[in-house]
């Protein structure tokens, strides 16, 4: 079986950083095939496909390596980039089977405008990226979207919330949190002040107040007295 | 300002910052950041500076991470003073970036505040840098 997303790659060439650095300046990328047991082999992707084949389907698409007329299912397992340049350097691809349970990383994304956490004076931060799942090759989650506009400070979002597809199963705990509402030191700072200054604000009333009602019975007895 | 606690040794050599960065080179808490594209020293100051142009620009709501640290004594004599008589006294403190170094980063903001917070802040600093995100194409 193969996968709709087919990409070619060449075979023979050499090794090392010398010939890798001429590749990357040809815009190609040097890469790599291995797993269930076959021996490692040395392969030549070109940039623009590969780059093209990934933004469509995710980090996690089964990819068909189409190698000198051969095709070889595969998942991409790793990726080495440039920090600079941000261009992918080296590509890791693992050789599945379509019916083959895997272990992957898939990305989280926040969707929803978290209202109450912003009423609440709070930002929404993102505690975890990415979820490591188990899945079946065939239906890998390219990502899993958790709406975050019910979220409030006291209640978080967190692994149980999102709704897992049939046959995938998170590897961490089911109350692990993936978005909170996080207060800043700032904001909380400002409210501690402003609930200073209404105390400070509550003693003068009452120290007025207080005044006031000296003064109204000052004003009792001298009428009182004025009477006597 | 940043500084530690307590060191080793009170007085270091200059050393060498060539090659890239070994890592911190990719975003772990906030939405955008700012990336290194040259080697040098950033001082406490200018790590204070460039964090107080971000939380001025954003005003309210927002969160600011940083990732370097000043853990480098740079000393210096003091002014009019003959040569000789040993190395100077520490004056401040620099952490060594390297090209690829995400310094800051920031998160809880809409994408157009965090570019005019960033740009802010990459101007308080002495080498150059750009305002990276999470989510950008392979």
């Amino acid at each position: 079986m193969s996968s709709q997303l087919k990409l070619e790659a060449e075979t023979g060439r050499d090794h090392g950083s010398r010939s890798a650095r001429r590749l990357r300046r040809d815009n190609k990328i040097p890469a790599v095939l291995y797993g269930q047991g076959s021996e490692p082999l040395s392969v030549t992707l070109d940039r623009l496909k590969f780059r093209a084949t990934l933004n469509a389907a995710g980090p996690n698409a089964v990819i068909t390596l189409d190698i000198d007329g051969t095709d070889y299912l595969t998942i991409v397992k790793n990726m080495q980039r440039d920090p600079i340049a941000n261009r992918v350097t080296h590509v890791d691809f693992m050789l599945i089977d379509i019916d083959q349970r895997l272990i992957v990383d898939v990305p989280i994304s926040l969707v929803g405008d978290a209202v109450v956490v912003r009423q609440e004076g709070a930002v929404v931060q993102q505690q975890m990226m990415t979820l490591t799942v188990e899945a079946p090759a065939g239906n890998i989650p390219q990502q899993f979207e958790v709406d975050i506009s019910e979220m409030s400070i006291d209640n978080p979002v967190r692994v149980s919330d999102i709704d897992f597809g049939s046959g995938v199963v998170p590897q961490t705990e089911e109350d692990s949190l993936i978005a909170i509402g996080q207060r800043s030191r700032a904001s909380i700072a400002a409210e501690e002040e402003a609930g200073a200054e209404g105390e400070e604000a509550d003693e003068v009333g009452e120290a007025a107040d207080a005044g006031g009602d000296a003064a109204d019975s000052a004003d009792s007895g001298e009428d009182s007295g004025d009477n006597s | 300002m940043l500084m530690p606690r307590k060191v080793r040794h009170r007085k270091t050599h200059r050393g060498r910052t060539k090659g890239r960065a070994k890592g911190g080179t990719t975003m772990n808490f906030g939405d955008f950041g700012i990336q290194a594209l040259e080697p040098g020293w950033i001082t406490a100051r200018q790590i204070e500076a460039a964090r107080i142009a971000m939380t001025r620009h954003v005003k309210r709501g927002g969160k600011v991470w940083i990732n370097i640290f000043p853990d480098k004594p740079v000393t210096a004599k003091p002014a009019e003073t003959r040569m000789g008589s040993g190395k100077g006294n520490p004056e401040r403190w620099v952490a060594v970036v390297k090209p690829g170094r995400v310094m800051f980063e920031l998160g809880g903001v809409d994408p157009e505040l965090a570019h005019g917070a960033l740009n802010r802040a990459i101007q308080k600093l002495p080498i150059k840098a750009r305002v990276v995100s999470r989510e950008e194409a392979i």
